[in-house]
């Protein structure tokens, strides 16, 4: 009796955690799941099995092709910039220097900004007319006329990641500067005396002992570059000519413009498996690298 | 001591319940309603106040409760309630969407109510403006339409030489070209990176010379009719030739383009009786006039009308009261009252009321009523024609396919979006 007390309890005590989720996660997705089998608009109360209609409309969809390769520009041009911007920042302030403290806290700011706010602030940054950095670039003559930068298919999604990349890599930062934390400095000094130079301390030091923390970072990055609505629909409304439209601005412009949740639920499945297989695909390469 | 206490607190109790009890017999009945105004100190919406505090002086017993709700999410947050069984007793649906509401059952019909009405009669409204009626029902009252008009810098036109009003298109490429001053100032503001802007705006030009997108149903597409195409190469030439907007206007919206004509960076903006207040607001010293938007000939004009209905959604609770309310604000007084900010009353007694009888402002805008249609019927499709018209066009200005290229696209694309029947 009291053994079974016992295995009992952590069941219970995890079970009000385990029961939201299933409310708030597990029952939304698998209705996600199945409305990707109707035909389920606005516009009738009829709603049908349709069977794969829904996936095969999209895949022959060239503006779901277009919208699906800007969505891996987007992630995988922000993770690697954030990851390896924030990989460069937390090695100098890895280093001894007046006000680091006051630096590391300066970083903060971008990343504590709400992400409407920053896009917001970007834009008119980025404002043609109006903005600084047209003006600035003008009274350098870099430039000799204001450039459309989010209105111009070359450097639209080059813009937003830019702007990613400032919001994003502080937190990478703080991640990789804890991980540094735990590297043994024996490691270094052994390395030292070895006659091992920065780079190669770098190399076959810093790297592998910061491996797993730089794993979960590119993954997070990847999932919440990948998961970006807010951001995208602020800075550029997912264009010109859906530039820089990825695949949750275009399910919400099924589901809300359109009507089409069938269609948008079938979209989102789509995305939870390209985001699950990158995921895996990521894991896979660091476990083969260690 | 005990009892002392235990007899306190049932008595407290006892007066406690006959206090709720009294409340709940005063207790007004609710109407909730759904505004599309981001707040009551939005422009245009004090007026929309104002009204409600005369509707509630008359009916003591009713509690109009108002949520203010950003244009921007207006419609998806009245798509998410619809779906969630949760909608408000009544509220602002804009035309493009009245049919996703009306189809699926989700709007109650009027018609119950406008027979007994002493105040409603379907014959009081231009008849453009009933939207609302589908297979012999009507679900939605109208409330207002916009029109578009050019709004015009004086001082830049005089500087230029370029005379107002411009009468043809041929003239306004003139006056593009007059007006082409970089850095100081382009000719129009155009938000091209918004599409309903562009659905708004390249509109007008085709209704300006008598152009149509499809038939009357919406299944047969008119895109290589001469109107069509006319239209369609003067709009993008505006860009390939005459350089008529600044840079950034491929990826503006409207707040932007009425910003560019407010710190007059261009001589011309298309909007509404809206756009006044805003541009005001940004530069009160602004000197400005209005004149029609253009056709290719003399005397030929155009703009879209489109606007706000109201309704009365089906799983009200209180749908009497709800009715009672949007009656309220069809008196003629009352609609234009409540249009007078922002847009114009469909009634038409409303427009012979103050303001839109003494204001020329307002009447300029009335005046092209004449010369103005919705762009296409009401029907489910219109955000993908929006979006592919507005796809199209950026293409042809970016420089990313020539004229023709892209109106054949944009042709399989609305092919391949309408129905072959209805």
């Amino acid at each position: 009796m009291r053994g079974l007390n016992k295995k009992g309890i952590p069941y219970v005590l995890i079970f009000p955690s385990i029961a939201i989720m299933c409310i708030l996660l597990v029952y939304p997705f698998f209705r996600t799941f199945q409305i990707s089998f109707l035909e389920y608009t606005l516009y009738s109360k009829n709603r049908p099995f349709v069977g794969f209609d829904n996936y095969i409309r999209i895949f022959s969809s060239p503006v779901f092709i277009k919208v699906l390769s800007n969505s891996f520009v987007w992630s995988l041009g922000s993770t690697f910039s954030s990851i390896l911007f924030g990989l460069g920042v937390a090695l100098l302030l890895n280093r001894s220097f007046k006000g680091k403290n006051i630096v590391r806290s300066l970083l903060l700011i971008a990343w504590v900004i709400p992400v409407v706010v920053a896009a917001i602030i970007w834009k008119a940054i980025f404002s043609a007319l109006f903005g600084p950095l047209n003006d600035f670039l003008l009274r350098l003559g870099v430039i000799d006329e204001y450039i459309d930068w989010l209105g111009n298919l070359n450097s639209a999604m080059g813009a937003c990641i830019f702007v990613n990349l400032w919001h994003t890599f502080p937190f990478f930062t703080l991640m990789i500067t804890a991980g540094f934390q735990n590297i043994p400095p024996v490691l270094y000094e052994a390395a030292a005396v070895d006659g091992a130079s920065a780079w190669h301390k770098f190399r076959y030091i810093t790297l592998p002992e910061i491996r797993m923390i730089l794993t979960i970072s590119g993954i997070l990055c990847f999932i919440w570059s990948m998961n970006a609505f807010a951001f995208l629909y602020t800075f550029t409304g997912g264009g010109p000519m859906y530039a820089t439209t990825i695949i949750p601005l275009q399910i919400w412009r099924t589901a809300f413009e359109d009507r089409l949740f069938g269609e948008a639920a079938a979209t989102a499945v789509i995305m939870f498996f390209i985001i699950a297989g990158g995921v895996f695909v990521w894991f896979r390469i660091s476990k083969g690298e260690s | 001591m005990v009892k002392k206490c235990l007899s306190v607190i049932v008595s407290s109790v006892i007066v406690l319940t006959l206090l709720g009890l009294g409340g709940y017999a005063a207790e007004k009945t609710v109407v909730s309603f759904w505004n599309m105004h981001a707040s009551a100190d939005s422009p245009g919406a004090d007026t929309e106040v104002e009204v409600i505090e005369m509707f509630e002086k008359e009916n003591p017993n009713i509690d109009v409760r108002v949520q203010w709700i950003p244009f921007a999410q207006y419609d998806t947050k009245l798509v998410m309630a619809a779906e969630a069984g949760n909608p408000p007793e009544c509220s602002y649906i804009n035309w493009v969407n009245l049919f996703s509401y009306i189809n699926p059952g989700y709007l109650e019909p009027l018609d119950k109510y406008i027979e007994k009405s002493d105040i409603v009669s379907l014959d009081a409204y231009y008849k453009g403006g009933l939207v609302g009626l589908y297979k012999g029902k009507l679900y939605a009252l109208p409330q207002g339409t916009g029109t578009y008009l050019i709004y015009y810098n004086k001082k830049l036109f005089e500087e230029t030489g370029v005379q107002a009003p411009i009468q043809s298109w041929v003239e306004l490429a003139q006056a593009c070209e007059k007006l082409y001053n970089p850095p100081k100032y382009w000719g129009m503001a155009r938000a091209l990176g918004d599409h309903w802007y562009v659905f708004d705006e390249f509109f007008s030009y085709l209704i300006a010379n008598d152009g149509y997108i499809t038939d009357e149903d919406a299944t047969s597409v008119y895109t290589y009719t001469p109107a069509f195409k006319e239209t369609w190469r003067f709009y993008t030439d505006l860009d390939l030739k005459y350089n008529a907007s600044p840079p950034g206007h491929m990826s503006a919206d409207g707040t932007e383009a009425h910003t560019m004509f407010a710190q007059e960076k261009v001589a011309m903006l298309k909007s509404g009786p809206w756009g006044k207040g805003s541009i005001e607001n940004e530069n009160p010293d602004l000197d400005w006039g209005l004149f029609k938007l253009p056709g290719p000939k003399e005397g030929q004009y155009g703009s879209v009308v489109g606007g706000w209905q109201f309704s009365i959604w089906k799983d009200a609770k209180n749908k009497d009261a709800a009715w009672k309310f949007l009656e309220f604000l069809q008196k003629p007084k009352i609609q234009a009252k409540w249009a007078s900010k922002h847009n114009l009353p469909w009634l038409k007694e409303a427009r012979d009321c103050p303001p839109f009888s003494e204001d020329p402002f307002l009447q300029k805008f009335l005046e092209i009523l004449a010369y103005a249609r919705f762009h296409m019927p009401p029907v489910p499709e219109i955000p993908k024609v929006s979006r592919a018209i507005h796809k199209e066009l950026q293409a042809v200005c970016l420089g990313a396919k020539d004229q023709d290229e892209a109106l054949s696209d944009l042709t399989v694309k609305l092919d391949e979006i309408l129905p072959d029947e209805r």
